[in-house]
């Protein structure tokens, strides 16, 4: 049995350690990036500012930030379902893929009809898409016994194949098949926006309905409760009575409906159409704010606020220096990467 | 043995190669219980970096650079696990983002630049075996490599005492480190050394089959290894026919791409990953891979 220890060594050297895990990570990826934009010939400070300021430079900018925090909130919040349960639901990416797919075939098929009616059918059939394409996931797994991880990351390659396929293909634009996408939506496919930004109130709605749910679902209903138990352990005589498998594939499609959601606003709201990568990485982006925010729901909207200031303001980075478009996912990740280095170190032996 | 199959099957050894050293490479990792995902961002840094070197050093630099990325990148993945006991999946797949992520921003100023490989080198006495030698030993060095590795890690693994001990602290490391092992010095060295077969893999990438650099050179066939590894059971001659039959599927699909104007381009693209989940569903599911159990204590660190 574990004696606590009163030692006040300890307890100061147990604060020290705390904040050092806060600060270190920051302090190390302001450094690491700063040297990479050196390196790449474009002057650090001047990017960092660069970076805030395409994000929230101005009301329309501060917008679009806004609007890539939904999506990304959204599916973060989908992620909690999976990860309750145990699993690792890496597939997310092509979960949102699946849901955009799925909203431009209804786009292609229904422009004729009134814009509140196909605007709700879109979100319906982004949803039903996403929980069937994360319903692969879970199949394999409950009944084949195959890894999340493995047929996530093979059904995101595969999706990803099928837009490439649909956009220079049968959904190609007029004038030629280009990467850059299909044809945009008409007018009445896209989300209600404020002026010229393309900020949508829809999918702020979006985000924090599903916010509260997820918060009242996971904390308040039995089905949380049963969730949780069974992603501590699968093979107790307790959980075995909880049916996880069930449990597990219920899990899979809410995450997938979730990420579908998030195709949704991709499509109908920032991108305005379907284009390669019309995930945008928001699939794994969320599994990193998950793993930050740890058991904490509410620490997901700073942390999925800061990864949509980050992306939003790399782009800049990307005209300004011609970076590669990478350069926003790599300052999250590098920022991710520290973060659990600097969470080992309350794992130090003797501690 | 006509012209055709023996050009095709030498097609299918030199192709199936890096998919075969990183697969062996993250066997030995899995061997002693610890998962590496990170395989597709260390293959991708590895094989940058291979490349790069190789580029103002010559190819043989360029192939120790590669290793020793891929040592750096397992070095950070076992100290974050085994010292630190953070959670291997986790560890494992913010540094295969890392990897990817890095390999997109830094391999920019080398996207398309022509640079240095090695070619074809057949062996003096063993390339004239008649229909053997022309398939295994008029390839370029890598295979060489590879076959030479497959050889030793079934020596070491089967004959050996150390291999004994591999074993045992990846099936029951408390038994193990009661009889004096040190389980977790040694998860830590094999986790290094599997780490050095992925950065081999790399630079069998772009300074073998696949010269060059170009964005995501080589993504998506660290999952392709991971998998690999499930499939041949974790064991090497099993993985080396794994890898080869692989290597033959995808050529068969680039064939029928080829044969069947009608069908997508990208169909060949993502055949792989199809194959690689029906791989996996035909292993964990049939009781005749019995024997292709996973190491007991795979994934769980171990505290001493």
């Amino acid at each position: 049995m574990e004696v606590e220890t009163t030692d006040w060594r300890s307890n100061v050297r147990r604060k020290w350690i705390r904040s050092l895990q806060f600060l270190l990570p920051i302090v190390a990826t302001v450094v690491v990036v700063g040297i990479l934009f050196w390196m790449l010939g474009a002057p650090p400070l001047h990017a960092f500012w660069q970076i805030i300021d395409g994000g929230l430079g101005d009301w329309m900018k501060i917008g679009n930030t806004l609007l890539l925090f939904c999506p990304l909130l959204i599916c973060a919040l989908g992620l909690l379902y999976t990860f309750k349960a145990g699993q690792w639901n890496i597939g997310m990416e092509g979960q949102v893929t699946a849901g955009a797919i799925a909203v431009t075939l209804v786009v292609r098929l229904g422009d004729q009809l009134p814009r509140s009616v196909l605007l709700m059918l879109m979100l319906l059939v982004a949803m039903i898409a996403g929980a069937l394409w994360a319903a692969f996931c879970g199949l394999l797994k409950v009944k084949g016994q195959v890894s999340e991880i493995f047929s996530g990351m093979g059904l995101n390659f595969i999706a990803s194949g099928v837009t490439i396929f649909l956009i220079c293909g049968p959904w190609r634009q007029s004038t030629g098949a280009t990467l850059s996408g299909t044809t945009p939506y008409p007018e009445q496919a896209l989300l209600p926006r404020l002026s010229s930004s393309r900020f949508s109130w829809v999918g702020l709605a979006l985000a924090i309905a599903m916010l509260a749910l997820t918060y009242l679902v996971l904390k308040r209903t039995t089905w949380g409760v049963m969730l949780r138990s069974i992603g501590l352990s699968q093979r107790s005589l307790i959980t075995k009575r909880l049916n996880p498998s069930r449990r597990i594939m219920e899990a899979f499609l809410v995450s997938g409906a979730m990420a579908g959601t998030a195709g949704f606003i991709q499509t109908a709201g920032v991108y305005q159409k379907l284009v390669v990568s019309i995930a945008g990485n928001i699939g794994f982006l969320a599994i990193f704010s998950v793993l930050l925010a740890g058991n904490d729901i509410l620490k997901l909207v700073p942390i999925c606020l800061f990864f949509s200031l980050v992306m939003k303001g790399g782009s800049r980075l990307q005209q300004l220096y011609q970076f590669d478009y990478s350069v926003g996912l790599l300052v999250q990740i590098l920022g991710v990467f520290f973060v659990i280095l600097a969470s080992g170190l309350s794992n130090r032996k003797g501690d | 043995m006509n012209q055709f199959w023996i050009q095709s099957l030498r097609t299918i050894v030199g192709s199936g190669t890096p998919l075969l050293i990183a697969a062996l490479g993250e066997m030995i990792t899995e061997k002693s219980g610890v998962v590496n995902l990170s395989l597709d961002g260390s293959l991708l840094l590895s094989s940058l970096v291979g490349f790069v070197i190789a580029s103002h050093f010559g190819v043989a630099w360029g192939v120790i650079a590669a290793c020793i990325t891929g040592s750096l990148m397992a070095f950070l993945l076992a100290f974050q696990t085994i010292r630190r006991r953070q959670s291997q999946t986790m560890v494992g797949y913010v540094l295969m983002m890392l990897g990817i992520a890095l390999s997109d921003f830094l391999g920019q100023p080398f996207v398309m630049k022509p640079g240095p490989y090695w070619s074809r080198t057949p062996l003096p006495i063993l390339s004239q075996v008649p229909v053997v030698g022309e398939i295994f030993f008029n390839q370029s060095p890598f295979v060489y490599f590879s076959l030479l590795l497959v050889a030793v890690c079934w020596f070491w693994l089967e004959k050996t005492r150390h291999g004994l001990e591999l074993r045992a602290i990846g099936e029951n490391p408390e038994s193990a480190f009661r009889r004096g092992i040190p389980v977790n010095k040694l998860r830590f060295l094999y986790t290094l050394v599997g780490g050095c077969f992925v950065g081999l893999a790399g630079a069998s990438y772009s300074l073998g089959i696949r010269p060059g650099w170009t964005r995501g050179h080589t993504l998506g066939e660290g999952w392709l290894a991971l998998a690999l590894v499930i499939f041949g059971g974790w064991n090497p001659i099993r993985v080396l026919l794994g890898a080869y039959l692989f290597a033959s599927l995808t050529s068969a699909s680039g064939l029928v791409q080829k044969l069947i104007p009608g069908l997508p381009p990208q169909l060949s693209g993502v055949a792989p990953y199809t194959m690689m989940i029906i791989a996996l569903m035909f292993v964990q599911n049939r009781s005749v891979f019995k024997r292709y159990k996973a190491p007991e204590a795979l994934g769980r660190p171990f505290k001493e």
